[in-house]
């Protein structure tokens, strides 16, 4: 494949090599696993899994892009005549995709051995909120990396960020006043989203009800379709 | 026409360090050098070619727009090669060139028989399908110069391209340059490797501490520091010969086996070595030295610009 744009040249990147695609999906399965399948309460195994996603992720967009800002591929594509919106775009959807190939075994597999689910709809839901939660994380990783400058700067900022965006979405049980800045804050958390779908998914079906999988869902066809869209197009210009 | 145009063009970093209110004008189909050491200002000037570092002072056009800090209008008829050299590691070679071509709206066979002898050229083609991440730095390097003139643009940006490469290379990004003249295309090169930009530059400018020198031709340049060629010839025995009369022979010596002469061009060579000849001396060995454009950069600077 010769790739057209950003996000070919990213998707073709990213599986060009099985061993890098396997080590990925391997070690984010490995560690997702005792999630899965080990004894905890319901609260536990969700948490996991959502810290799991944030840093897979919102840490990993962020280190990511700060390394390869490092090695100069930010100014190589800062000087291609490509419109700025279109590259960063590009590289969002392309984390995006990548991670939920990276996080689509843990997820799946807690999906059949937890879900009691039987509608369309709350798998739909699930979905769509994995999808817009991992495009809302990556977003937050490469904004971060845009922040800040070294090697050393991002990996902390990183982790205090991934801690906050954890603690907001409401994953940690608080009491007194932060109570109620968590309460305030997790609607607009990705992880309150995904921890909200995982445990819906498991516990009670009929709670799908309560966030608005129509509203998820409509993301998730255009993300989807753009996506297709960007894939597969050619070259912008034919034979010269 | 111009292709390039900066009239006291400044960006300092700190006190001493950047570009000084430089002013130049490089004409379409020109190649452009501007050497100077390490820390002189090159990459700066080239960056603000490129719109990557804020204009502090004075005013820069580049393909008649104007250029400043995030400008990038002229992007799509550039070619850049910077200092180093960034690509998708996991990608080959040829993906990688293509996708940068296909940036520039490039695409078709005319795209892949114009790449397949760039690779050629450069001895990247029985590579070309393996990943980046196998390549040696010099084999970047080259992939990167590749990528810079694929899409054949009006003006080629070189910082550094003789860096990390093979002899072979430079004799054919030579060539590739000098075809591009020819048609009309500029190149701007910023380096430090005198002697290549010698071969290749159609002007030169030598930068110092940020300030643009002096600039001119490189026969000009090397004209001024002397116009005459030093020629040492190596006698096989004790021969006694007179002082030539010819022309052009400015001055003469003969110490044992060793002659020495000045004389004012290469081309009074064969005469000077008829006449040894003449004198019935056998020539063991013979030099030739003239004064190159590190000691033009020496004369006009008063500092050595090393290899």
């Amino acid at each position: 494949m010769t790739p057209s744009n950003v996000l070919q040249l990213e998707l073709a990147a990213a599986f060009s090599s099985r061993r890098a695609l396997a080590l990925r999906v391997g070690v984010a399965l490995l560690l997702g696993l005792p999630f899965v399948f080990a004894p905890m309460p319901l609260r536990a195994r969700v948490g996991g899994l959502c810290v799991l996603t944030v840093f897979v992720a919102f840490f990993g967009a962020a280190v990511g892009l700060v390394r390869r800002r490092a090695e100069g591929q930010w100014t190589r594509l800062a000087l291609l005549p490509i419109p700025r919106g279109v590259v960063w775009s590009d590289l969002l959807l392309a984390g995006s995709v990548v991670d939920l190939v990276q996080m689509a075994p843990a997820l799946g597999l807690y999906a059949l051995v937890h879900s009691r689910a039987t509608m369309g709809g709350a798998v739909l839901g699930a979905a769509a909120a994995l999808c817009a939660s991992l495009v809302a994380l990556n977003a937050l990783g490469m904004l971060l990396a845009v922040a800040v400058q070294t090697n050393a700067e991002v990996h902390l900022a990183a982790a205090l960020g991934a801690g906050a965006l954890v603690f907001l979405s409401g994953l940690v049980p608080t009491a007194g006043p932060l109570a109620g800045v968590v309460a305030a804050a997790s609607p607009f958390s990705p992880v309150a989203w995904l921890e909200r779908a995982l445990r819906a998914l498991a516990a009670d079906p009929s709670s799908v009800g309560h966030y608005p999988v129509l509203a998820g869902s409509m993301p998730l066809l255009i993300l989807a379709a753009w996506v297709a869209a960007r894939t597969v197009r050619g070259p912008r210009e034919s034979e010269e | 026409m111009v292709a390039i145009e900066a009239h006291n063009l400044t960006c300092e970093h700190a006190p001493g360090r950047g570009v000084c209110s430089v002013s130049l004008a490089v004409n379409a189909g020109e190649c452009y050098a501007v050497l100077g050491r390490n820390g002189s200002g090159k990459s700066t000037l080239t960056r603000l070619l490129l719109g990557l570092e804020p204009v502090g002072g004075g005013s820069l056009v580049v393909l008649g727009l104007p250029v400043a800090r995030g400008s990038r209008s002229h992007l799509g008829r550039l070619g850049v090669c910077l200092d180093t050299s960034a690509h998708w590691e996991a990608l080959s070679g040829w993906q990688n060139a293509c996708f940068v071509a296909r940036a520039y709206g490039r695409s078709g066979r005319a795209l892949e028989g114009r790449l397949a002898r760039l690779f050629e050229r450069a001895g990247l083609a029985p590579y070309r399908d393996e990943p980046v991440a196998t390549y040696s730095f010099g084999m970047r390097r080259k992939l990167a110069l590749v990528e810079a003139l694929c899409h054949e643009p009006d003006l080629v940006v070189l910082d550094e391209p003789t860096a990390g490469v093979d002899e072979h290379f430079l004799v054919a990004l030579a060539e590739l340059l000098r075809e591009r003249g020819a048609r009309g295309q500029t190149t701007w090169l910023a380096s430090n490797d005198v002697e290549w930009a010698a071969c290749v530059a159609s002007r030169v400018a030598f930068l110092e501490a940020g300030r643009l020198e002096v600039e001119g031709t490189p026969e000009a340049l090397v004209r001024e520091v002397s116009p005459l060629c030093e020629v040492h010839v190596t006698l096989a025995g004790g021969v006694r010969v007179p002082p030539p009369p010819l022309e052009g022979v400015r001055a003469f010596s003969q110490e044992g086996t060793s002659l020495r002469a000045l004389v004012g061009e290469a081309r009074q060579l064969p005469r000077l070595l008829e006449h040894v000849g003449a004198a019935g001396a056998e020539v063991a060995r013979v030099e030739v030295t003239r004064a190159t454009l590190r000691d033009a950069f020496l004369l006009k600077t008063g500092r050595e610009l090393r290899p």
